[in-house]
């Protein structure tokens, strides 16, 4: 049987199939929800259910926190042509200064702490990756036979 | 009648439609529920434009499948897992045949729901890469193309699943066939 003959007697072997019914239970819980959802406070609803005051307070008041974002990056803008460049340039420098002290006593706390105690270290995680893989080998095992137990 | 009157008249005429969708997509009557009770909860929140809207079964039918597909999407990291540990992707370690043939006292029930039932059966016991596109090609009448695009895989993979899911289940078939 080639493609074509198996995708049409498929298709008319399934266009015969009556669609499922739901269960008989379906209405009934289907209205308990619309019911403790239509006693929920407004807030808690979806925005599309909310009254239509509040729709449009809720999108004024988006629009608004978007225009009082614009004006604070366009107020820092404003700030920094007010001080100028080079200020900043010395504050970026007076950072880069501390970043590399830092990286200095890291460098050197590194040295004198974990270079000692590296190799166990190393030694150490390698075994508790190992047991980990192990484990979860085992536990992966289990689940398999459990479910083809079933 | 009131609005919720209204829509429970509404839930009655369009379960089986929203059920029948979801149940056929997700191989699995718990999840069906549960999404068909969503669909009709955002129904609910449109009820005004939605109540005397002709349009209101195509709707329906479009956001059960969407709603259907988010739903896999967000379990398909377990299907993976799945298929990685099952080679038919199921997870149970069985056959797509051997997990059709059921114990001899649930058979004769079967027998009596009849052939469709199996049919149907079939279909939710195929896995989801097979089953979501051929429910989509059989059912909801989307080309391969537009199935290709909704599911954001090539076509050619759609062509292949879905044929792999027509041969099992004529494979099914067969088995009824012989059966008789």
């Amino acid at each position: 049987m080639n493609g074509d003959e198996l995708e049409s007697l498929i298709h008319r072997r399934l266009s015969q199939l009556p669609p499922p019914r739901a269960p008989g239970t379906f209405v009934p819980r289907v209205m308990a929800r619309v019911r403790r959802r239509r006693q929920s406070p407004w807030y808690a609803q979806p925005w599309i259910a909310w009254p239509r005051v509040w729709q449009v307070v809720s999108v004024m008041l988006l629009l608004g926190l978007c225009s009082m974002a614009w004006y604070v990056v366009e107020g820092a803008r404003g700030l920094f042509d007010f001080y100028g460049a080079t200020r900043v340039e010395t504050s970026v420098i007076a950072v880069t200064d501390t970043v590399a002290a830092l990286a200095e006593s890291g460098r050197i706390l590194r040295r004198v702490i974990l270079e000692p105690i590296a190799g166990p270290l190393m030694f150490v995680m390698v075994i508790v990756c190992m047991a980990s893989a192990l484990l979860g080998a085992a536990l992966a095992r289990l689940l398999r036979e459990r479910e083809a137990g079933r | 009648m009131n609005d919720t009157s209204a829509f429970e008249a509404f839930v009655f005429k369009h379960q089986d439609r929203v059920f029948g969708i979801a149940v056929r997509l997700l191989g699995d009557e718990a999840e069906a529920e549960d999404v068909s009770q969503t669909v009709f909860l955002k129904a609910f929140e449109r009820f005004e434009r939605l109540g005397s809207n002709p349009s209101a079964g195509g709707w329906l039918r479009t956001v059960t499948t969407n709603l259907c597909l988010n739903h896999l999407s967000r379990y398909r990291a377990r299907w993976r897992l799945f298929s990685q540990r099952s080679p038919r992707g199921t997870g149970t370690g069985r056959s797509y045949e051997e997990r059709l043939v059921v114990p001899e006292s649930q058979s004769v029930d079967l027998e009596r729901a009849g052939e469709h039932a199996r049919l149907e059966q079939g279909i939710r016991g195929l896995p989801p890469h097979q089953r979501v596109p051929l429910v989509l090609f059989h059912f909801e009448d989307k080309s391969y193309r537009e199935i290709a695009g909704i599911l954001g895989v090539t076509l050619a993979k759609v062509k292949t699943d879905i044929h792999r899911g027509r041969q099992a289940l004529r494979r099914l078939m067969e088995m009824n066939d012989e059966r008789r």
